[in-house]
């Protein structure tokens, strides 16, 4: 952490606990801490579920591909009637 | 196994199969790289947006990338699959076609069964079939990659590719003249050529066999005897007609006649195809003629037609009478020893006989015309039968056939024929025969010939099982 940002902090901590005290301020960032660390964790999950989709939706398009491209060039010789 | 290119379809696996094959991995990588296109510019259009439009902008860069990756994977992986499906099959049809084909060739050559043609003479291992519905050719029609079983004509026909499956029944030609073969290609076939000198009587003695084998010997045996070339039955039947009327058959004028086929079977047996063959008298004159005759390459026994009026002792016996009867009896010119000596020298030149060699094959030797002068009371039936009467114990009447008539050639003076003869034909049977009955004298009295049909059932008894057999039924 930035001497910057440690400041900035410590002035957060300060502002916060002339009105919450300092426990409720601790309190608080503890709360925003976990809410945080939950929200990184959902958008790592929804990063890797839409990877997963686009994965299968790839695979799915490759196999389809390959059908097509089966059904339209495997054929028997025709004969003229 | 076969170059030939008929105009059928060929198997899937032989050829159209790898031709798709190419087509799929082309069409599969040309499809794969459109579609990873797409996703990429749809990616690169959903990015810029909101949140949603980012994570939709990642679902569509994955599926790029798993088209890319996966797809080449996927694909590589599907067509080795789609190889050893392929070669698995070619493998599976190329063993089935061959089996097939090596049971079928077995199954002919021991039976015996192959196509000659009657008009070239040329023996094939197989004839060129018509598809009936387009009259295309097919050259090999036999179990290959067109189909093991079955093959399909480029007009759609279904073909038997096999013997198995009644292929004989189709229209046939020689591969070599291209005349049409008659029926029955796929049989059993016995050749049993006529020889002789010019003017000996062959084709009288060919058509009083024809005659006798038809109305009398097949009908007492429950066989049915049928002449499957188009037009000989109708030719044959006049020819009968006219020796019905006491007019003797007209003389053969081509120098390479055609065979007569004909059918014999009974209905639940195995039929058989005989080749009875007329060689011309005056391309027999000439050595060079007997070329033609390929027949000799594969016959089954041979009929050696002697006319008694060709042998010097014998015109001089009765050169009192002959100039009397001269035309209507026609004596041959060609002496018999000559006629002899120009089979083998034919046989040696070119059919492979070595100098010395022996024909291993039956050599029926026959005198015709013995209705004349009174000689069938001395060699004909009458005289064996006489000489049966005569022996103390028992004897065999075809011996003593054999003995009466080789003992008239010898007292004739062809000593050196008879020993030439048994020199080098280790099967010698001695027969004598009438094929006419009488001589033509211009009246309506029939012309039936005597003792022909035995010469050519002694070679059907020596070479066929069927006609051993038959004769193994009748002795007991």
């Amino acid at each position: 952490m930035s001497k910057g940002r440690g400041c900035l902090g410590w002035l957060m901590f300060w502002i916060l606990s002339g009105q919450l005290g300092c426990v409720g301020t601790i309190v608080v960032l503890l709360v925003l801490g976990v809410a945080a660390y939950y929200a990184a964790q959902i958008a790592y999950y929804v990063a890797r579920v839409l990877l997963a989709i686009g994965l299968l939706f790839g695979a799915g398009i490759t196999i389809r591909n390959y059908g097509l491209a089966l059904y339209h060039n495997i054929k028997p010789e025709k004969v003229t009637p | 196994m076969s170059k030939v290119l008929d105009p059928a379809i060929r198997s899937y696996f032989f050829g159209k199969g790898y031709l798709d094959l190419h087509a799929v991995i082309a069409d599969t990588w040309a499809r794969n790289l459109a579609s990873a296109q797409k996703e990429l510019t749809a990616m690169r259009s959903l990015w810029p947006r909101s949140w949603t439009g980012k994570g939709l902008a990642l679902v569509r860069g994955a599926a790029a990338a798993s088209i890319l990756v996966f797809g080449t994977a996927f694909f590589l992986v599907a067509s080795i699959l789609h190889v050893a499906l392929l070669l698995t099959f070619f493998l599976l049809v190329y063993l089935g076609f061959t089996l097939v084909y090596l049971t079928e060739w077995a199954y002919l050559t021991w039976k015996g069964f192959f196509p000659v043609c009657p008009d070239c003479h040329s023996k094939n291992p197989l004839a060129e079939y018509f598809c009936p519905k387009c009259g295309n050719v097919h050259r090999r029609l036999i179990p290959s990659s067109y189909g093991i079983l079955y093959r399909t004509c480029k007009c759609g026909q279904k073909l038997p590719a096999t013997f198995f499956l009644q292929r004989g029944n189709l229209a046939a030609a020689c591969p070599d003249c291209k005349r049409m073969l008659g029926g029955l290609i796929e049989v059993r076939k016995v050749f049993v050529p006529i020889f002789g000198g010019p003017a000996v009587g062959k084709s009288s003695f060919l058509l009083a066999v024809l005659r006798e084998l038809t109305e009398h010997w097949a009908p007492a045996r429950g066989f049915a005897v049928k002449f499957p070339d188009s037009g000989v039955d109708s030719e044959i039947h006049r020819a009968w007609q006219h020796l019905a009327k006491g007019l003797p058959p007209a003389k053969t004028v081509t120098n390479l006649p055609r065979a007569i086929n004909v059918q014999v079977d009974r209905s639940g047996q195995e039929g058989r195809l005989l080749y009875l063959y007329d060689p011309a008298g005056e391309a027999f004159g000439e050595t060079e003629g007997l070329q033609l005759h390929k027949y000799q390459n594969y016959l089954s026994g041979l009929v050696f037609l002697i006319d008694p009026f060709s042998i010097q002792e014998v015109r001089e016996i009765y050169a009192d009478r002959l100039p009397r009867v001269e035309s209507a009896l026609k004596p041959s010119q060609l002496p018999a020893e000559d006629a002899f000596a120009r089979i083998l020298i034919g046989m040696e030149e070119y059919f492979g006989l070595g100098k010395g060699e022996r024909i291993k094959k039956p050599v029926a030797v026959v005198i015709n015309k013995i209705d004349a002068f009174g000689l069938e009371q001395r060699i004909g039936e009458p005289a064996v039968q006489a000489r049966l009467r005569s022996s103390p114990t028992p004897a065999d009447p075809a011996a003593v056939r054999n003995h009466v008539v080789r003992e008239q050639l010898v007292r004739w003076g062809l000593t050196d024929l008879v020993h030439q003869l048994e020199t080098r034909c280790p099967q010698v049977g001695y027969f004598a025969c009438t094929s006419l009955g009488r001589m033509p004298d211009g009246t309506v009295q029939p012309l039936e010939g005597r003792g022909v049909l035995e010469p050519l059932l002694w070679i059907l008894e020596a070479s066929d099982s069927m006609f051993k057999a038959e004769r193994r039924k009748q002795a007991a």
